[in-house]
């Protein structure tokens, strides 16, 4: 026994998809822009491509993918959950993504439409919150890598399959090294959740004082 | 499909003694002091309790765990550990623990001497260090999930010692029952195998040899 690893800082799950969504896709509906600084194409966050009609059954799954990580992974008490907003990223040659995480979203995911096994893994990192106090560092003290102590885990970005986490995990990728390219559709949602109950709503704590409802932005 | 719980805060382990240790021990020997406002009795964290001759087989045990818990746990490398404070903890009906966690240490224990089954349990919290507005999901669950949870309690069994990571917060509510719970609470350092000459390191000073 190596002891029970508490409060993680979040979950991934990784989907597989039952249809080949990657040979329904046709490159031709969507533009693509150059990322700045990296030898990538990007289509604009705020188009939601995975609303275009091509893309219907990609987008019906990846909502019961959402549905079952709410309800299996964090039990969450939801009225609804949308995808408000998608993009298609194509990484070409050397093309890299930075440490980054996705504000103003509470779940996020990624499928790749195109992917080879030599393309690099989705990488994410455990991150410090600003130190308010000096800290003894422990991480080159390690003798193995071990999952209770890790600061990075890689999920392979096989085609046809889809990684889904919460917004706030910071995540990233190497450039890719090889020639051919890589291309995968990431989304973010948002949940509005259930009105509270009457037991809730005696509790103090589930009374519900302070919450938000988001807009869904399209029917 | 595969659900991974990625870059949890710490990690918690149960070890369950050998024997009661609280048989051989004479507590009137100890001088304790009292929790301001509270039922709670404590030594001096300085005293460094573990060193004193009549716990010898206790820290030998203690050591162990402690050595395990760097070993499996942690999968650690390192030179040498040492116990830097080591107290005793006597609450009465009444007496709690607010959340709090240890400063200048690397790990920590407590060991229960003595316990009831009603006794509270030890509470590990999750803390948030917000830097920009966030959105509170805290109140969205309709299961308590350990993948979600900001609290975990873990049972304050007599005769077990539960052994985690000094920064983890953690705390316990107000004892509900007249009968007095006695713990004995450390905090460990840990010096490290030099690997390269190159890196920032620390030793700490063993103030015991």
């Amino acid at each position: 026994m190596t002891g029970v690893p508490i409060f993680p800082t979040g979950i991934i799950r990784t989907y597989k998809s039952p249809t080949k969504f990657s040979e329904e896709f046709d490159p031709k509906y969507f533009k693509i822009e150059k990322y700045d600084g990296s030898n990538k194409y990007r289509s604009e966050k705020f188009n939601n491509v995975i609303m275009h009609e091509s893309l219907n059954g990609l987008h019906e799954w990846v909502k019961t993918c959402i549905d079952d990580y709410l309800v299996n992974e964090l039990y969450m008490k939801y009225d609804e959950h949308f995808i408000n907003e998608s993009w298609l990223n194509v990484n070409l040659k050397g093309g890299n993504q930075p440490i980054h995480s996705h504000p103003n979203s509470i779940l996020s995911g990624v499928y790749y439409l195109k992917s080879e096994e030599d393309h690099p893994p989705l990488e994410f990192h455990k991150t410090r919150p600003s130190d308010q106090h000096p800290f003894i560092s422990l991480s080159e003290q390690y003798e193995k890598i071990h999952p209770n102590t890790t600061t990075k885990v890689a999920f392979p970005c096989e085609q046809d399959s889809m990684l889904v986490f919460q917004s706030q995990l910071y995540h990233s990728h190497a450039p890719i090294q090889i020639d051919e390219q890589r291309i995968s559709l990431s989304w973010n949602a948002l949940v509005n959740f259930q009105l509270p109950s009457e037991t809730d709503s005696k509790n103090f704590y589930n009374s519900y004082t302070y919450r938000i409802k988001f807009v869904k932005e399209y029917n | 499909m595969t659900v991974i719980p990625i870059f949890p805060s710490g990690v918690v382990k149960i070890y369950t003694s050998p024997k009661s240790f609280i048989d051989n021990l004479d507590l009137s020997r100890f001088t304790f002091e009292k929790f301001k406002d509270q039922t709670k009795l404590r030594t001096k964290k300085f005293n460094n309790l573990l060193l004193q001759p009549e716990f010898k087989e206790m820290k030998v045990w203690v050591e162990e765990c402690a050595k395990d818990f760097l070993d499996n746990a942690l999968k650690m490398e390192y030179e040498e550990f040492f116990l830097t404070e080591s107290w005793m903890n006597i609450s009465g009906k009444g007496g709690y623990q607010k959340i709090h966690n240890h400063s200048n240490s690397i790990f920590s224990g407590v060991l229960y001497l003595k316990s009831e089954p009603k006794h509270p349990p030890l509470e590990f919290k999750k803390m948030m260090v917000p830097q920009e507005p966030f959105i509170s999901l805290t109140e969205h669950y309709k299961l308590g999930n350990p993948h979600t949870a900001h609290t975990l309690a873990f049972p304050c069994t007599q005769d077990t010692m539960i052994v985690f990571n000094s920064h983890l917060y953690h705390g316990h509510e107000a004892s509900v029952i007249e009968e007095e719970r006695v713990g004995i609470a450390w905090n460990g350092l840990v010096n490290f195998v030099e690997k390269d000459k190159d890196l920032y390191r620390i030793r700490f000073v063993r103030e015991d040899s």
